[in-house]
Parts: structure tokens; C-alpha cells; sequence
């Protein structure tokens, strides 16, 4: 059995652990096929109950590295921690990343992700040079943006249903060093967000992201923070490697209810507030602040819990967040965290990639059954209305419509899908 | 540290190079049985740790004279540590059926293991200087009905590393068996079971083979388990299901 970060639970019908790339096409052959990595997508695009899982973790070997350029060649299962690791202090980072490094390369193309960076340095799929692709008729297939573009642009954001990546070149940026000096900003209203997030956009700040609470009646208040890799990196013995705190086991019911949830949403802002302004901060602590508390998603019991995110184009953003927020408040069923970001005007990677220009909002709501799907589908009626689409990486339940309104080159994307690869998330939402 | 590594394309090697290398800087030889899969694990290795040096070595594990020729350009310059990795999870099932892939496994598991570490031994007494780390498992202490064509070949190389253990007493070279629990590898993946994560496996390994400890078990606990489990008669061993 299979259980997604969200706690989806699926159960394939055979798992394959290839240790050696060659060994790949032999796993390929039969029914449904998927690959995957470290499984920490929400839903279901990581799930093949009845099929194979082939998993890339055992190919996780690094092939080259242009030191001059900073190209790195790698196989799938790299984790994107290791390169950071492996690299920071060579002068070069991930240009994208999202907010957990415990993923795969591969994990981080097929879902094209992005993160606190995306207006200077767009998504994960950006600055993939080239692939290698092995299809299940046997056949390996190099692909980049000028040979076989189609196949590249489908691969980047595909959702793991074009093949199995068996290869990956991908280019690294310089980085001064491991350190970003940060401005943490608190906010009391989504319209003083949108403002700061023009201004930090027109200011060029390397990243960006806005948290706010959207679960008690101060519903806007949140805080902004932004950063910039530092430019003075001499002190390296600041650098502390961070402890991690693990929840053990699922608790059995969630943690995160009506009153905790106001507590902590409280606490979050009164602590954000107290510590605004400008400090140095490391960049695990920058962008992975949740990698430092390892299996947090158990803190929503067995039942585990929705992540829903949705991008609305600039235009309608503004009207359509403050709509969300108040059919969220109504319920009653506040999330824990919720994220703002904004998205730049950017060409897609991917044919299928999510990110795109405009306002992404993203909710955790702890699965409660009926209720919180009525709640989810509310807000679809507003993000569909405004002209906006989900993250297929975080769903486990939108609709069919729901998906091909939001990604309009899905036509395309077929002609280069693999007929023997599909997930939970194909079977549900595509085929 | 002069570094040896005898099939360090195997998951729980690489795990311990990869520990070694963390800490120090180090010159390692890996050596491998394909030509391709010990290139790209000296490829991974030497960008992930540029500080140290990786050379690759590649023979067939099974040619004692090709282990004698390797062994001897190896050790014309000083040799500090030596791991004798390779094994192969047996499965009982075709061992019981198939006696020619019983016979291949046996090569691998114990007459390759003993081949390298009586080479090695030889190699290292000459110098008066060096550790030998050598894999056994905790299924080489007993058989049982459920893996003894692996277990069995562990036991071999339990009894020959004691004999050399007590050939090298005294000497400047010590010799430690190392006795891991079932490890999460590609063996063990899609087995029922717990097994415990190679990195942690790994650590353990490095800290006894510092400390030229005699018999490393890792996980630590499975000494109790093994001891208890050797100690239970026949009689009531032959009814046990495990």
C-alpha cells in the first residue's frame, strides 16, 4: 500500500526498485506503469493502485558536473537536498526550489514545481536542459527544447505520464553562498499584500511568499517575507545544521481543529509580528521552514487532509481571493496554513505546468469528509469563474471539467503520453 | 586514509564511503565486478565529495588470480582500511530448485568473500598495518530453513575471518567481521519486514571499524537477538517459524 503526503491511500499491485538505469526498460513493459520518488504530492498523481510503481529512488547518482557553467547531469532519484548540500558552498544552488528539498529531480519536473522565486526565476522546468526519456515500447528518447520539443515540453509538468526520466541536465545558479538576509513584513488586509508584492516584485527581491490567516475573524492579517541571497557570506561557521523534530506516530484523530487552529494562527502572527524586520537566515530555514519538522503532515490523524491550490490570472485575483476567503471563513473550516504568492508573466514550461501568471492561494483543510469536499467544490465555482485552474501535485479530488478548463493544452500533452503510464490521478481526472 | 572497497557498488559500501568521506578526505579504490555501474559510482562520488579522490577498479570477484594481481598492485603503495562488500541476497526458493544458481551464489557469497580477505590479510601483515572490514550477516548464525543457502555462506565467512583473526593477533593488522541486521537495500526492497537504513548501518560500521572492534553488529540489538537466538536447542530451534 501507498499512502500520498495528504494520506491517500492506494494500493499497487507490484513495486519495482531499480538500482541501475539499465535496468529500467525491463520494468517498463506490461499494463500501467508509473514512476515514482519520494511520494510526497498530496493526492493521487503518485498513486497506480492495481498497476506498477517503479520507483526512481535507487537511481540517485549524479553524473556530471560543469563546474564552469554549473550543469549538472544526474539521474532521477537525486534528491534536490543533496544538491543543495553538495553544492552550496561551490557557489551554486537549485534556481528553483520548493518548499521541501526531500524530493526528486524527477519528482520536480513532473510536477514542473515552483517556489518562493518564480518572478525572477519561473519554475523548476525553466532550467531543465535536456532529458532522457525511456517510453514502455523499449524505446529511450532524447529530448530538449530544440530536439523533440513536444515530448520535452510534455515530460516538464507531466505528471509522470509521458515515461520514466532515466536522465535529467539541469542548470544550477550562482549562489554567493548559503545565507539570505530576509525582511519579514506584517500585514493587517489582502489589499496591504497585493500592494507589497507589486513593490517587492518592482524592487527585484529574489523571492517572496505571504502567509496569512484565513481562519478567525482578523481574517487578512498575515505576514510577508522576502529575501535576498546575502551578499556578505564570509561568516560560514554561522552555518548549524538544523535539528529535526519528527512526529513519531499518526495521532488518531487531527490536531489541527477549530480551537487549536485559531491558537495557532494567533500565536503565528503575534510571533511573525514580534520578529518583523530584517534578519539573516539560513537558506533551509528560508526555504524549507516545514523540512525542519519531519512527517508534520501526520498532525492531521489518520484521516489525513486536503491541500487545495489554485492560480487566478492577475485581473480577478484580487476579488476572487477575498470571495475565497470569506466562503472559507463561513464554513468554519479555517486552514492551517495558507499561502499567497504571486506568479509572474512567464511562458509555461511544461504544456501541462500550473504555474502562471496571476495570484496562487494555497489551503490545507484536514479532511472531514463531506463537508470540507462541499467547501473545496465552493471555491472551484470562484477560481472556475475567475479563470483560474488547480495544482493537479496537490488534488486528490477535482473534477474532470475542473482540470481541462484549467489546462488548455491537454489535446497536445495526449499525443505524447505514454499508453502504458497512469496513476490514480489519470484514471480520475483524464482518461 | 588509503581506502579500499571491494564491490563498492553495493548499497550498504557506498553508504559507508559515503560516511568516510563526509568526515575526511580520503583516497579511495573502488572496485567493482561491471565496468559501467563502478564509472558511475566513482562519477557520483567524486562530485558529491570533490576533497577526495575515487579510482576505479574492475575484475571478475570469482578469478583468484586476477583477485592476487589486483591485490598486488593495490598494496605497493600503504593500504589503511579494507571493506570486502559484495553478496548477494540468495533466494532460497531457486537455491533449493536450480543447483547451478546455488553454486554461483556460494562462489559470490562465501569462496569470493574468503578470497579477497585471506588476500588481503596476507597483503596487510606484510606491511604490519591496516584494518579489514569484512560483511557477514546475522543470518550466518544459525541455519535455518528459511535462507540457509545465504545464511551458510555467511557462516563460512565467520569461521575463516575468526581463524585470521587469530592468525593476526599480536600484528599491527586487525580483522573485524561485521554482522548487519536485514538493511534496507535493493535485496530487501519489496520484502515484508523492518530493515533498518543503511546510512545508520553504515555509521556503526565506521565507528567500530575505528575503534577495531572484533564483531560489529549492526543494528547494535541484534547481538542480543543472535545471542538468544544461538542459544535456543535444536529441539525447540526445528519447531520455530521464523
Amino acid at each position: 500500500m501507498t499512502v500520498s503526503f495528504g494520506g491517500y491511500l492506494s494500493t499497487p499491485a507490484d513495486e519495482k526498485f531499480p538500482n541501475w538505469a539499465e535496468e529500467v526498460p525491463k520494468f517498463l513493459s506490461g499494463g500501467s506503469i508509473l514512476a515514482t520518488g519520494m511520494s510526497k504530492s498530496y493526492g493521487d498523481i503518485a498513486s497506480n493502485a492495481a498497476g506498477t510503481i517503479v520507483s526512481s529512488l535507487g537511481l540517485n547518482r549524479m553524473i556530471s558536473f560543469d563546474a564552469e557553467l554549473g550543469v549538472l547531469v544526474c539521474e532521477p532519484g537525486v534528491l534536490l537536498h543533496d544538491i543543495q548540500e553538495t553544492f552550496v558552498e561551490r557557489g551554486w544552488m537549485l534556481p528553483v526550489t520548493p518548499g521541501t528539498s526531500w524530493i526528486t529531480v524527477a519528482g520536480a519536473i513532473a510536477n514542473d514545481v515552483h517556489g518562493k522565486d518564480h518572478h525572477l526565476a519561473g519554475t523548476f522546468g525553466e532550467h531543465v536542459l535536456n532529458l532522457t526519456v525511456a517510453r514502455s515500447d523499449g524505446s529511450l528518447h532524447f529530448c530538449s527544447p530544440s530536439k523533440n520539443p513536444e515530448l520535452f515540453r510534455a515530460t516538464i509538468g507531466g505528471l509522470g505520464l509521458t515515461g520514466f526520466i532515466v536522465q535529467a541536465t539541469i542548470s544550477l545558479k550562482p549562489a554567493a553562498g548559503p545565507f539570505f538576509d530576509t525582511e519579514t513584513i506584517p500585514f493587517e488586509s489582502l489589499e496591504d499584500f497585493f500592494k507589497l508584492s507589486q513593490e517587492t516584485d518592482s524592487q527585484g527581491w529574489q523571492a517572496s511568499v505571504g502567509w496569512f490567516d484565513c481562519s478567525t475573524r482578523k481574517a487578512g492579517r498575515g505576514s510577508f517575507t522576502r529575501g535576498n541571497q546575502s551578499l556578505d557570506q564570509l561568516d560560514l561557521t554561522e552555518k548549524k545544521t538544523r535539528k529535526s523534530v519528527n512526529l513519531p506516530i499518526t495521532p488518531p484523530f487531527s490536531l489541527v481543529n477549530r480551537v487549536s487552529l485559531d491558537l495557532f494562527n494567533s500565536a503565528y502572527f503575534e510571533l511573525q509580528k514580534s520578529g518583523a524586520g530584517k534578519r539573516r537566515m539560513h537558506y533551509q530555514e528560508f526555504y524549507y521552514p516545514l523540512d525542519g519538522v519531519k512527517n508534520w503532515n501526520r498532525i492531521y490523524g489518520p484521516r489525513g487532509f486536503f491541500q487545495y491550490q489554485s492560480v487566478i490570472p492577475m485581473k480577478t485575483a484580487q476579488s476572487a481571493t477575498s470571495e475565497m476567503l470569506k466562503v472559507i471563513r463561513k464554513s468554519g473550516q479555517g486552514s492551517f496554513l495558507a499561502v499567497l504568492k504571486t506568479f509572474a508573466d512567464r511562458e509555461p514550461a511544461g504544456l501541462l505546468s500550473f504555474a502562471r501568471h496571476g495570484v496562487t492561494l494555497a489551503l490545507d483543510f484536514p479532511n472531514r469528509g463531506e463537508s470540507t469536499l462541499a467547501l473545496m467544490e465552493s471555491l472551484d465555482r470562484i477560481v472556475a469563474e475567475a479563470g483560474g485552474a488547480l495544482n493537479p501535485s496537490k488534488d486528490a479530488r477535482m473534477s474532470r471539467s475542473m482540470f481541462k478548463a484549467g489546462f488548455p493544452e491537454l489535446p497536445r500533452f495526449l499525443l505524447q503520453r505514454d499508453p502504458a503510464f497512469a496513476s490514480d490521478f489519470s484514471r480520475r481526472v483524464i482518461d | 586514509m588509503r581506502i579500499i572497497v571491494i564491490s563498492a557498488t553495493s548499497v550498504l559500501a557506498k553508504c559507508c564511503v559515503e560516511n568516510w568521506a563526509n568526515r575526511a578526505n580520503h583516497e579511495f579504490v573502488l572496485v567493482g565486478r561491471d565496468h559501467s555501474r563502478i564509472q558511475s559510482t566513482v562519477s557520483d562520488l567524486s562530485i558529491r565529495f570533490p576533497m577526495s579522490t575515487f579510482v576505479g577498479e574492475v575484475l571478475d570477484f570469482m578469478a583468484p588470480a586476477q583477485i592476487q594481481d589486483l591485490l598486488d598492485s593495490l598494496f605497493q603503495k600503504r593500504v589503511d582500511l579494507v571493506l570486502i562488500a559484495q553478496g548477494s541476497g540468495t533466494s532460497q526458493i531457486m537455491a533449493s530448485r536450480d543447483l547451478g544458481y546455488l553454486a554461483a551464489e556460494l562462489q559470490l557469497n562465501a569462496v569470493s568473500v574468503a578470497l579477497f580477505a585471506q588476500g588481503c590479510t596476507q597483503k596487510a601483515l606484510k606491511a604490519n598495518h591496516g584494518t579489514i572490514g569484512v560483511i557477514g550477516s546475522v543470518a550466518g548464525d544459525r541455519g535455518r530453513a528459511y535462507n540457509y543457502a545465504y545464511g551458510s555462506s555467511k557462516g563460512l565467512i565467520e569461521v575463516f575471518v575468526e581463524g585470521l583473526q587469530q592468525r593476526v593477533a599480536g600484528s599491527g593488522v586487525s580483522i573485524c567481521l561485521i554482522k548487519p541486521g536485514p538493511t534496507e537495500t535493493p535485496m530487501t526492497r519489496g520484502h515484508k519486514g523492518r530493515f533498518a537504513d543503511p546510512k545508520a548501518v553504515a555509521k556503526l560500521i565506521s565507528e567500530g571499524l575505528a575503534k577495531k572492534s572484533r564483531v560489529i553488529y549492526a543494528p547494535r540489538v541484534w547481538r542480543l537477538v543472535m545471542l538468544v537466538v544461538r542459544l535456543i536447542p535444536f529441539v525447540i530451534f526445528k519447531k520455530l517459524k521464523f
